[in-house]
């Protein structure tokens, strides 16, 4: 089985599509997928220079051409044959489900959209489902707690794949919390436009998580660890705040 | 709807409210858990949803057939069939049945489309009296007030607040017992039954090919409001139609279930036509108020069409992270939650309600529950575009500052190396808006908005990008 | 001068961008039939009960009709009842004479005020829907509205051989009669579902029975 996975993973072709957010605001977390990719036998990774965005912040504001134009620039920046592995639910499902919504009418772009959404991942996604790998030999004493990020749950069907990855960490003890699959708020530009909406609903999550037990959330997208994270820190919660990358990133 | 109202502004009170938010917990909770345990005892609850929504899409895709088909089929049960194209063709319909009848007294059941159209206000103006038979909106008529949810419309009111307003009404003391407040309101509302003329109440849905409409409900009242009066008027947004009677157990179950988790509300009736000949109850004249009201204008969208298929059980509501903060009244139309956010701008137009297609975070928990897959985040997103449209055309400073800005975001987003410099200065920039605790904790402009109730990590030195090309001397 | 129906129908058509109007054939792809389950009524009276009893209704099984007219009699008697109104149907016409022959009141009056005055309602049940508990009534002529609906307590007779397992099961039921009939025009005008008392949780979600309809519902099963 070892040796299976060994063969796929050293047989795959990875570009990583790292994000804006992870690009400017935490690049840990792209370190932390790296490395972890690494771990798993994946040798050939390349970062594709030119990337900046996938567009989804002017998709989901209503300014649908200047998505389109940024969106064509990932569709020639990412365009071959190798997997794109991504530590975003929320950019993966941009591409991958949003990109024919963008291109409905642009036959060329539309097609280069449906070839793409076959080969982009989300980074746990791409572990278990592509790798067939759902122990990566990492170690974590704590209590986590996961918050499922919406996109990522809802778009891409992502759930079980950072569970079970997170299960399979040594030392560490996985905790169901109460609406894990509620929205914390983020929502992109949302939380800016709506503040005290988007507040109140953080509020709630964040009362979730500490009701849990939990020491540590984890999730698959920064937005929404950076809305949680910039409350706890407001308030002077103590709770760790990890990305999925960053956790199994740790070894000792 | 208030003429400078505000979605932010609304939704501010609504978080300051305290009884509202203890409301809006309690019921949003309890119905979404009763939804579950029916879902979760149902073996084929996703094969239903896929079923009703096939059957939803082709009905609207052929409405003209089936409305007329709903017509012939009314008129051979012994009803009457009226089309109205807005609210005040509506109202006028149903006045002039009143007029003709010398009706005085109106009852009604619940009808989210009655209050669509305002009846209530029209009716009242013209002289007759209305009484609003449903446990919830006869509170909220006592009270002067407007519903904050589909199902349970007088969540926002606390017992006290009922006993209150039914001890100055009725001049009853202050009952504390909710059966003793009930109680109440049975008797009072008795003797409306017994003495009205006319009675109006809603659709759940009409079955094209028997002329059949059925009326889902708990109390009771929406039996007696089209019993007892000999004159019974249902009003029906064309889109409550299905195709065959043969499709309403799939209907009923699907909209039971998502709305109040029960496996069946307490009373349905399945009504075709007015009493028959030497039958000695049942009204006499059945009259069917097919209401267009933005509907057929709805259609012209495909991008948007599906909006048509809502069942109003209101599952959306109660799964919405945003509306179980805000509360109905925060929306500034008839209807509230996801649904509200689609069709309120769509029925009464764009430039009346360009914040609702915003007021999401587009989380997508509402697209999981509807029963009839309604894809709610496609339909905003398309809305959102046409607020975009209608904003450039309006030349406003807060429009054009949004357009530039996202035009400068296109700019940098095209140019890595631009984007490259932007973090570096950035980098520079953020220094003095940097904390003791080594987090951003006060921004400028927009970013305020953030930085009031959270932190933002400051933007490290090198990004990924660089760190990459150092690590591997490209 | 184009009336309101045209008006309206052209919108459609036109935003549907309907070119003719062709052949229009009505949705055949769902079959309710696949969601029935057929199964046979003897199983279904437990589960029926169970149901009934957990919104509050009442479920009696009765063995024969002596013991019909004791049941009804005894339900009289625990509610202090005096009047009825009932179904004008000949299998209960000889309860009826018992119940009178008691010194109970028999209301034949068809004045809704007078109905509503009255402390019972008996009906028969047509059918019933163990997964739920529910009872089905056809009205016509001789089967009325008011009398499970206008007074405080109905009473509903209902054969064990009609209870069908689901909703589904019910609409595959109705649908089988109505095929049996000439025409349209003989379609019951008014099919009602009764699951238990009237009720509500519009003051804050806390449940109280009998808003408008009956407080209390007994169904007797034969």
């Amino acid at each position: 089985m070892v040796k299976e996975t060994g063969q796929i993973a050293s047989n795959t072709n990875v570009s990583l599509f790292i994000t804006c957010i992870v690009d400017s605001f935490f690049p840990r977390v792209g370190e932390s997928m790296v490395k972890v990719l690494r771990r798993a036998g994946v040798q050939n990774i390349t970062f594709p220079e030119n990337q900046t965005c996938c567009g989804q912040p002017a998709f989901n504001s209503g300014y649908p051409d200047e998505a389109r134009e940024v969106a064509i620039k990932f569709l020639e920046d990412f365009d071959d044959d190798r997997y794109i592995v991504s530590p975003s639910g929320s950019c993966v499902s941009m591409v991958s489900v949003f990109y024919k919504q963008l291109f409905e009418n642009d036959e060329q772009y539309l097609r280069l959209s449906e070839k793409i959404s076959g080969r982009i991942y989300e980074f746990s996604d791409f572990l278990i489902n592509v790798l067939g790998i759902s122990n990566v030999g990492a170690k974590y004493s704590g209590k986590v707690a996961y918050h499922d990020s919406c996109h990522a749950l809802r778009e891409l069907g992502i759930s079980n794949q950072p569970r079970e990855l997170l299960r399979n960490v040594s030392g560490l003890k996985l905790i169901e919390m109460d609406m894990h699959d509620a929205c914390c708020g983020f929502g992109g530009t949302f939380s800016v436009k709506l503040p005290n909406v988007s507040t109140a609903m953080l509020q709630e999550k964040v009362q979730c998580i500490i009701d849990s037990g939990a020491d540590t959330v984890v999730s698959t997208d920064m937005g929404c660890l950076m809305n949680i994270e910039g409350y706890m820190s407001r308030k002077s919660i103590p709770i760790k705040v990890q990305h999925i990358s960053e956790i199994l990133s740790i070894t000792n | 709807m208030l003429s400078k109202y505000s979605f932010e502004e609304e939704s501010n009170k609504a978080l300051n409210n305290k009884n509202l938010q203890e409301a809006l917990i309690n019921t949003t909770n309890r119905f979404r858990s009763a939804r579950n345990k029916i879902v979760s005892d149902s073996d084929n609850w996703e094969e239903l949803r896929q079923v009703a929504r096939s059957i939803k899409e082709h009905t609207i895709n052929n409405l003209h057939n089936y409305l007329q088909l709903l017509e012939n089929n009314i008129i051979s049960a012994g009803g009457h069939v009226h089309w109205a194209r807005d609210s005040e063709e509506a109202c006028e319909i149903i006045r002039q049945i009143a007029q003709k009848n010398s009706v005085k007294k109106i009852v009604k059941s619940k009808s989210m489309a009655t209050e669509e159209i305002h009846l209530n206000k029209s009716l009242e103006s013209h002289g007759y009296s209305v009484v609003e038979t449903d446990l919830g909106e006869y509170i909220l008529q006592l009270s002067g007030d407007r519903p904050s949810h589909i199902i349970a419309p007088a969540i926002h009111k606390t017992k006290a607040d009922i006993s209150k307003l039914f001890s100055q009404k009725f001049n009853v003391p202050e009952y504390d017992d909710p059966q003793e407040l009930t109680s109440i309101a049975r008797e009072k509302l008795r003797s409306e039954f017994l003495s009205a003329d006319m009675g109006i109440s809603g659709v759940n849905f009409a079955a094209a090919d028997t002329g059949t409409i059925a009326i889902v409900e708990n109390e009771g009242n929406a039996r007696l409001t089209t019993t007892l009066p000999k004159i019974h008027i249902a009003l029906m947004g064309i889109e409550k139609i299905i195709p065959k009677f043969d499709q309403m157990g799939l209907f009923l179950k699907l909209l039971i279930g998502s709305a109040t988790g029960q496996k069946i509300s307490t009373y349905v009736s399945l009504i075709t036509g007015p009493r028959k000949k030497g039958e000695t109850d049942g009204p006499k004249e059945f009259h069917l108020v097919l209401l267009d009201n933005g509907r057929s204008k709805i259609m012209s969208n495909p991008n948007t069409r599906e909006s048509l298929y809502c069942i109003r059980c209101g599952a959306c509501l109660n799964i919405c992270p945003v509306y179980r903060k805000v509360g109905g009244h925060a929306y500034g139309g008839t209807y509230s939650g996801p649904i509200g956010a689609i069709i309120n701008p769509q029925l009464e137009g764009i430039d009346k309600h360009p914040e609702l297609p915003f007021a999401s975070s587009l989380c997508g928990a509402c697209k999981d529950v509807c029963p009839v897959k309604i894809d709610f985040p496609k339909v905003l997103l398309d809305l959102r575009r046409q607020v975009i449209e209608n904003k450039s055309k309006e030349n406003s400073r807060a429009g054009l500052i949004e357009k530039l800005s996202f035009k400068v975001w296109k700019g940098i987003n095209k140019h890595p190396k631009l984007l490259q410099l932007l973090n570096s200065i950035g980098y520079y920039m953020q220094k003095p808006f940097i904390g003791n605790n080594n987090k951003i904790t006060s921004l400028p402009f927009i970013f305020s908005r953030w930085t009031k109730t959270r932190d933002l990590a400051p933007i490290p030195k090198k990004s990924f990008r660089q760190i990459w090309k150092e690590r591997n001397n490209v | 001068m184009y009336n309101s129906k045209e008006i309206i129908l052209q919108n459609i058509k036109t935003a549907l961008n309907v070119q003719s109007d062709g052949e229009f054939n009505p949705y055949s792809d769902f079959n309710n039939d696949e969601y029935t389950s057929n199964e046979n009524s003897s199983d279904l009276i437990e589960e029926f009960s169970e149901k009934l009893r957990a919104v509050s209704g009442s479920v009696e099984m009765i063995k024969n009709s002596k013991h019909l007219n004791k049941a009804v009699t005894a339900i009289f008697d625990k509610t202090d009842s005096k009047s009825f109104i009932g179904w004008d149907t000949e299998q209960l016409t000889g309860l009826y004479k018992i119940l009178q022959q008691k010194g109970f009141k028999y209301t034949k009056s068809t004045r809704n005020d007078l109905q509503a005055k009255c402390d019972i309602g008996i009906t028969l049940a047509d059918y019933a829907i163990s997964e739920s508990g529910t009872i089905v009534l056809y009205n016509n002529k001789i089967k009325n509205r008011n009398c499970s609906l206008i007074v405080p307590i109905h009473i509903a007779i209902l054969k064990k051989e009609k209870i069908v397992k689901s909703i589904f099961d019910i609409i595959t039921t109705i649908s089988k009669d109505y095929s049996t009939l000439d025409s349209i025009n003989e379609l019951s005008d008014c099919i009602t579902l009764i699951t238990g008392p009237s009720r509500t949780a519009d003051i804050e979600l806390i449940l109280t029975l009998g808003v408008h309809g009956p407080k209390e519902l007994y169904v007797l099963v034969v």
